[in-house]
């Protein structure tokens, strides 16, 4: 990933009830997609809109923090106009922790609500603060929406830093569940990692992480016997040789699969005298049967397992006070022992989502302004030999962001 | 400037259209639109066979099923309509029961509203793996707004605009039906008692489109022949009795046996050509009056 440097905090109205500090934060981020290869003034066959050159909020987020002794709770809205206008709960959570002074991380910190999912650093990361304006593909398939529902206890001791959660394993933009937790089993995630300082600021971060839980195919309700009305010979009149009996079929049961993933992550960090803060980074991460976002991973449909294998690797230099720039390269492949028929062959096939991203920002503040170009990979083409190839999905897009 | 040269400098070169080919007269969902015109042979599998459901194709209406057989090293089939930008590409898929080696291509296609009503060739063309096309197959296929007409032989003729024309058929016994003459039976002879039922032996035309200038919906006329026909040469022509103050009228013509399409025209009438046949016996638009359209034999 790659964060933005925080300016150091501005004052702030500080609101005391009952021994509370309730701190109020947020930020809006606009953006305009001034360029789209996918784009189009039309409509798809199902009716959704295929143009994507527009203006629309993409994120527009208030958050209230509130403090008393160890004792905490955070609230964050999220209201958005990317499929027309939302609002919605993004994170709630109580927590406690401890610490054995007040300007050292907390040894323990335990947390309970709806929070990020403690896996890698791309997804636990605040949208706020990251330099490139989404996600890498391989974080929106394993944690889609990056929110989940759980507990989790988390601390740092020296270098070393940790954390485990036990969750619902549904985030919140679960391609099929939407967020729902569709069983009674729960994802166990966590993260160990280490936050080195070396000389002259140079700091590195490494870790790794782990996912594992159970996933579920959805069963079919009962259903009856159908007429069903073919017009063979397109006369519009229904004759008896053009209806054909569907026989109805009985309920069959859901059935659970293991899911699981594995990844590590590495972030240099380092400061150029005048020119300012520096980071590069690399994270990777294996899953089975984990997509939740892009591929949707549904083993028992296809009676095989899904592997998947993802990563992203990037630099982003702070150009003096007011500047920064920076380049990522991810690459996410959703299902890797995927084959098709191509008449009388079996081929093995890619299902491979790759975006070369290059960013320029300008800051003042809490204000940024991004523009970022994506030079993406997919598999929804066809090419002339019937393998699956890029459909072009290049964009620019533009994006204001002011933060309080 | 710039931008667009950086933007040109990034963007996929090896990529397939995004562009969702909406603008093109046929339609096949969930394939690949592929921009530009249909793909020549240089070398590839070839498309061994072409075959619908039904020679006619509803305008408008993505019902229609195409079945190909390709050659057995094909990966993938591109399908077009001759004469017209823009294919489709989907997949080759497994041999079925009836041509086992060969794979297919099977689709379900529509025409949308910008194709002229009448006959038109649906074209297929087989890529192998390094995507080299072969040499097409085509089915002959009719794009119309009603289905294909029933009996053991009609032909039909549609145009879509205000002209008055007709339809004159001459079966093989050399008896004529069109707008005057609503029956191929030839006239008996004096005296000569005749069967009630013996018209319905001999093509009759069910009606006068856009007679005399009275405008019908979608003007149509089909001679059709409810019992088998007699062996031999037939003849359809097409004459315009008036332009109704069209300046020109394009119209097609379509024979069908048993619901099959043997042969199909299209043709345009000028308003030179409502003068008709001054050799008629029965006048400029008697007896056969108008251009020939189409000649075949059963």
């Amino acid at each position: 990933m790659g964060t933005v440097a925080a300016d150091p905090e501005t004052l702030r109205p500080v609101v005391a009830r009952h021994g509370w500090q309730l701190d109020l934060s947020g930020y809006v981020q606009a953006d305009v997609i001034a360029y789209s290869q996918l784009s189009a003034d039309e409509l798809a066959t199902d009716g959704t809109l295929l143009n994507e050159e527009r203006f629309l909020i993409r994120r527009g987020r208030v958050r209230l923090d509130a403090h008393r002794d160890a004792l905490s709770a955070a609230i964050e809205l999220d209201g958005n106009t990317i499929n027309g206008a939302a609002a919605r709960l993004v994170a709630a959570n109580v927590g406690w922790h401890y610490q054995r002074s007040t300007d050292a991380l907390p040894l323990v910190a335990l947390t309970a609500g709806l929070f990020k999912t403690p896996f890698g650093v791309e997804v636990p990361a605040s949208e706020r603060d990251k330099a490139f304006l989404e996600p890498p593909a391989f974080a929106r398939a394993f944690v889609p929406g990056s929110y989940d529902a759980g507990v989790m206890a988390q601390g740092a001791y020296g270098i070393a830093r940790w954390s485990v959660a036990v969750m619902n394993g549904s985030p919140s933009g679960d391609a099929r569940w939407n967020g729902k937790d569709p069983t009674a089993s729960h994802d166990v995630v966590g993260r160990v990692g280490a936050n080195i300082e070396g000389p002259r600021k140079l700091r590195v971060e490494v870790g790794v992480s782990a996912i594992a839980g159970e996933g579920l195919h959805p069963g079919t309700p009962q259903t009856k016997d159908e007429l069903q009305w073919v017009d063979e010979n397109q006369d519009g009149l229904v004759q008896s040789t053009e209806l054909q009996v569907v026989p109805g079929a009985t309920a069959t049961a859901s059935q659970k699969f293991d899911r699981k993933a594995l990844g590590a992550d590495l972030q240099v960090h380092w400061c150029i005298c005048r020119l300012g803060n520096g980071t590069a980074f690399a994270e990777l991460a294996f899953g089975t049967n984990l997509d939740r976002g892009v591929i949707y991973a549904d083993p028992i449909a296809v009676s095989r397992d899904y592997r998947e294998l993802g990563f992203a690797v990037g630099v982003v230099q702070d150009l003096g006070d007011h500047a920064q720039a920076g380049v990522r390269y991810d690459r996410y492949d959703g299902d890797r022992d995927v084959n098709e028929r191509l008449g009388v062959t079996t081929v093995g096939e890619n299902k491979v989502f790759s975006t070369l991203s290059v960013m320029a920002a300008g800051r003042w503040h809490d204000a940024r302004f991004v523009v970022q170009y994506d030079h993406e990979r997919n598999p929804f083409g066809r090419d002339d030999n019937g393998m699956p190839i890029t459909r072009e999905a290049d964009r620019l897009t533009l994006r204001a962001q002011v933060g309080f | 400037m710039r931008r667009a040269a950086l933007l040109v400098a990034l963007a996929a070169c090896d990529a397939a259209s995004s562009d969702p080919g909406l603008d093109t007269v046929l339609s096949i969902p969930n394939a690949q639109f592929r921009p530009g015109a249909f793909p020549a042979d240089d070398g590839g599998p070839t498309a061994v066979s072409l075959a619908t459901r039904h020679p006619n194709v509803l305008i408008e209406r993505v019902v229609e099923r195409a079945n190909a057989y390709l050659e057995p090293t094909a990966r993938a089939a591109v399908f077009g309509i001759e004469g017209y930008d823009g294919a489709w590409l989907v997949p080759a898929g497994p041999p079925d029961f009836s041509a086992p080696g060969l794979p297919t291509a099977n689709i379900v296609f529509g025409v949308r509203a910008a194709i002229e009503p009448g006959p038109f060739t649906l074209v297929v063309a087989a890529a192998n793996a390094d995507g080299k096309f072969g040499a097409p197959a085509t089915a002959m296929l009719v794009a119309d707004e009603e289905p294909e007409p029933t009996g053991e032989l009609a032909i039909r003729l549609i145009w879509n605009g205000a002209a008055d024309l007709d339809l004159h058929v001459i079966d093989a016994l050399g008896g004529e039906a069109y707008s005057e003459k609503a029956n191929s039976m030839p006239p008996p002879a004096p005296g000569v008692p005749v069967d009630p039922t013996e018209y319905l032996k001999f093509g009759i035309l069910d009606h006068d489109g856009n007679k005399a200038c009275r405008r019908d919906g979608r003007p149509r006329e089909t001679v059709r022949w409810t019992m088998p026909p007699p062996a031999g040469d037939y003849v359809v022509r097409i004459d315009a009795r008036s332009m109704c103050g069209a300046p020109g009228q394009p119209w097609a013509v379509m024979a069908y046996r048993n619901g099959e399409l043997i042969g199909a025209a299209r043709g345009f009438a000028a308003p030179a050509d409502v003068r008709g046949d001054s050799a008629s016996p029965l006048g400029e638009h008697g007896l056969g009056a108008g251009v020939l359209a189409l000649r075949f034999s059963l």
